[in-house]
């Protein structure tokens, strides 16, 4: 699938600025006491209008002015990135709920796997560094990290 | 005179020193393996520096990281042909014929002599400039901060190859995220939905993790797959190293280069990716034998290395004095300085000078340090040049969750980062890069606040931005900045192509 990148960026930001302009009356209140200062939406206008005007340019400029940058996504050599973002979730998902370690024993493997390694020593090398990243946040460093549980 | 003694003996201690030769080792290390970024290495070892004993330690580790990842791109450019880094585009031209030809060790050589010599010159200057700069900035409002905040963002253009309106879209995406949470200044609430996840926002360390560190480990363990981890030859170490007549030989191209590299530094938004070009093309233009360039000129080398080192020292040469960015990596310093407390610009020297010495300091020792560095371990550094990346990827991946946790200890924040990788997926196939985002992130609060100030002392008054002098200035600065960025990236897309 040939992605135009102009005209799609220009159409996805698009629609995401007048979405959120939108949404600004409800999602920031006026403060209740005037301090003097700018209303703290006029930022949040400014950025979502540049966003707006950018995306539109970018719009003109594939329609109109036929400049485009053409990117190809083919599933069959993206799902390699896309299976390694997904492990990487995992990743967070296993470490938020049962801690820093259980995520590298469980999560590293499966990473190892997908990149193609067999070799059973690689894959206790890669559980013994993740584990030695643990303790170097924590003895060496005094960063504190869930080690099992959430 | 006193914040210089205090830097210089701040910066004079031995644990700063094995802080510094680790750093080196790492920055040579993320620097010479395909795959890995200088950017890359700052933000792994970013988390750890919390637990550094100063903030100047911190800046100075992450600046030795800097230092080495700069050389260690030659390292793969000349054995592999393949730049570690994008600063080392030019060092392949005449790097890797210098390595078919067997003067392997000759090309590492200048390479290391060149980048010495490249950054000591600039950290010299910086030394030498950085406090009179900030004495002619000292009396900046509020106003002017807006202004240098307006400069900062012009550096968007300069990193946004040839469509300047998905750089602009990309800095508009980042200061949008800034604005997610509360408002510093009212106490109001943005675009946090009624949940406790955006309540807070999302700060910049695990934005740059997700955006950077955990990107790249995306796409590179993506290709590793799809290539079934193919690899390039990489040419042997010889034993004959460089002569002193040689040496010789290759200063004016040191000294060339290192001069052009210098005024590029100081200059927002260019960086070490246009400089090698520019600088190539001009010692190449003086040359007594031009003809050897592209076949393994030794001043080819010369030139390429010192310009990307000599980079380094002028580059945080608006971002000490001016608090901006002079580049994609200043960028993340920036956001470093912010994370350590330091607030770089025009009080820093001021209000922080022993702080800002000690890293200008820091700076210079490490541009010594690294030439014997490179002496005892670029062979052992080659030797990893190969490793394969399904080693790597794993623990990098784990070090980039560890460090989100650790940053905050916040649990929101690692899951508002998972949000965040999966749009810098989406942002990589719309052709959008990440470093306008991160510096929109960085430059957003200074931005905000500092517009907020001028509207609060000049009653609303949009056009003070246009009435006061030096604003005004800047901003006349950022217009033709932004104006030459546009024809630099013209010309470089047309180098490129080359």
């Amino acid at each position: 699938m040939n992605i135009r990148t102009n005209l799609l960026s220009g159409i996805i930001f698009g629609i995401f600025s007048i979405i959120f302009i939108l949404l600004v009356p409800s999602q920031i209140a006026v403060p209740a006491f005037d301090n003097g200062g700018p209303s703290p939406r006029i930022i949040p206008y400014m950025v979502l209008g540049g966003t707006l005007i950018s995306s539109v340019a970018l719009i003109i400029q594939s329609l109109v002015f036929k400049k485009e940058r053409i990117i190809i996504f083919d599933f069959k050599f993206d799902k390699a990135a896309l299976t390694i973002l997904g492990i990487m979730i995992l990743f967070g998902a296993v470490m938020l709920n049962f801690g820093f370690i259980t995520s590298v024993v469980i999560v590293l493997p499966m990473m190892l796997f997908v990149l193609g390694e067999r070799k059973p020593f690689i894959y206790g090398f890669t559980i013994l560094g993740g584990i030695g990243v643990y303790y170097l946040f924590i003895e060496v460093f005094n960063i504190s990290l869930p080690a099992f549980g959430g | 005179m006193e914040a210089i003694m205090s830097g210089l003996f701040e910066v004079l201690s031995l644990y700063n020193f094995v802080i510094m030769l680790l750093s080196i080792i790492l920055g040579m290390i993320v620097g010479c393996i395909p795959g890995l970024t200088v950017t890359l290495g700052i933000i792994l070892l970013l988390p750890l520096t919390y637990s550094f004993s100063s903030p100047s330690t911190a800046i100075i580790a992450l600046l030795s990281v800097y230092v080495g990842g700069m050389y260690g791109g030659s390292i793969s450019a000349i054995l592999l042909n393949t730049p570690g880094t994008n600063a080392a585009i030019a060092t392949t031209f005449d790097g890797y014929p210098l390595a078919k030809k067997g003067k392997v060790k000759k090309a590492l050589d200048v390479s290391l002599f060149a980048s010495v010599i490249g950054g000591l010159i600039a950290s010299v200057i910086l030394l030498f400039t950085s406090g009179l700069i900030s004495k002619m900035v000292s009396n900046f409002t509020s106003t002017e901060y807006f202004a240098l905040a307006v400069l900062g963002l012009s550096l968007i253009i300069g990193v946004s190859g040839d469509n300047i309106f998905k750089g602009i879209i990309g800095g508009l995406l980042g200061l949008f995220i800034s604005i997610i949470g509360l408002d510093s200044v009212t106490g109001v609430s943005r675009f946090s939905f009624n949940t406790m996840l955006l309540y807070e926002g999302l700060s910049i360390m695990p934005a740059m993790i997700a955006l950077i560190a955990l990107t790249q480990v995306m796409i590179k363990a993506g290709e590793f797959i799809n290539t079934k981890g193919a690899q390039n030859d990489v040419s042997k170490i010889d034993k004959e190293g460089i002569t002193n007549e040689e040496r010789k030989s290759i200063i004016p191209a040191i000294l060339r280069a290192t001069g052009i590299s210098s005024l590029i530094g100081t200059m927002p938004g260019v960086g070490g990716g246009v400089a090698q070009f520019l600088c190539y093309n001009e010692v190449k233009r003086v040359s007594k034998h031009p003809e050897e360039f592209g076949k393994g000129s030794l001043e080819g080398v010369a030139a390429a290395e010192a310009s990307n080192n000599a980079i380094v020292g002028t580059a945080m040469i608006p971002l000490l004095t001016l608090g901006i960015p002079g580049d994609g990596v200043t960028a993340i310093l920036l956001g470093a300085f912010i994370l350590h407390g330091i607030i770089p610009g025009p009080t820093m020297f001021t209000k922080q000078g022993a702080t800002a010495y000690a890293i200008i300091f820091g700076l210079l020792i490490v541009n010594i340090l690294l030439y014997f560095m490179g002496l005892i371990f670029t062979k052992q550094v080659a030797k990893i040049v190969q490793v394969r990346y399904s080693y790597l990827g794993p623990l990098i991946m784990t070090f980039c969750f560890a460090g989100a946790f650790a940053a905050n200890g916040s649990v929101y924040e690692v899951i508002l980062m998972m949000g965040v990788l999966v749009i810098s997926y989406i942002l990589s196939k719309l052709d959008i890069s990440v470093i306008p985002i991160m510096l929109g992130m960085i430059l957003a609060p200074i931005m905000e606040q500092n517009f907020v100030n001028s509207m609060i002392i000049y009653d609303g008054d949009i056009m003070i931005f246009f009435k006061r002098p030096i604003s005004l200035v800047i901003l006349i600065l950022t217009a033709i900045l932004v104006w030459s960025f546009m024809k630099v990236n013209k010309k470089v897309a047309g180098m490129n192509k080359m």
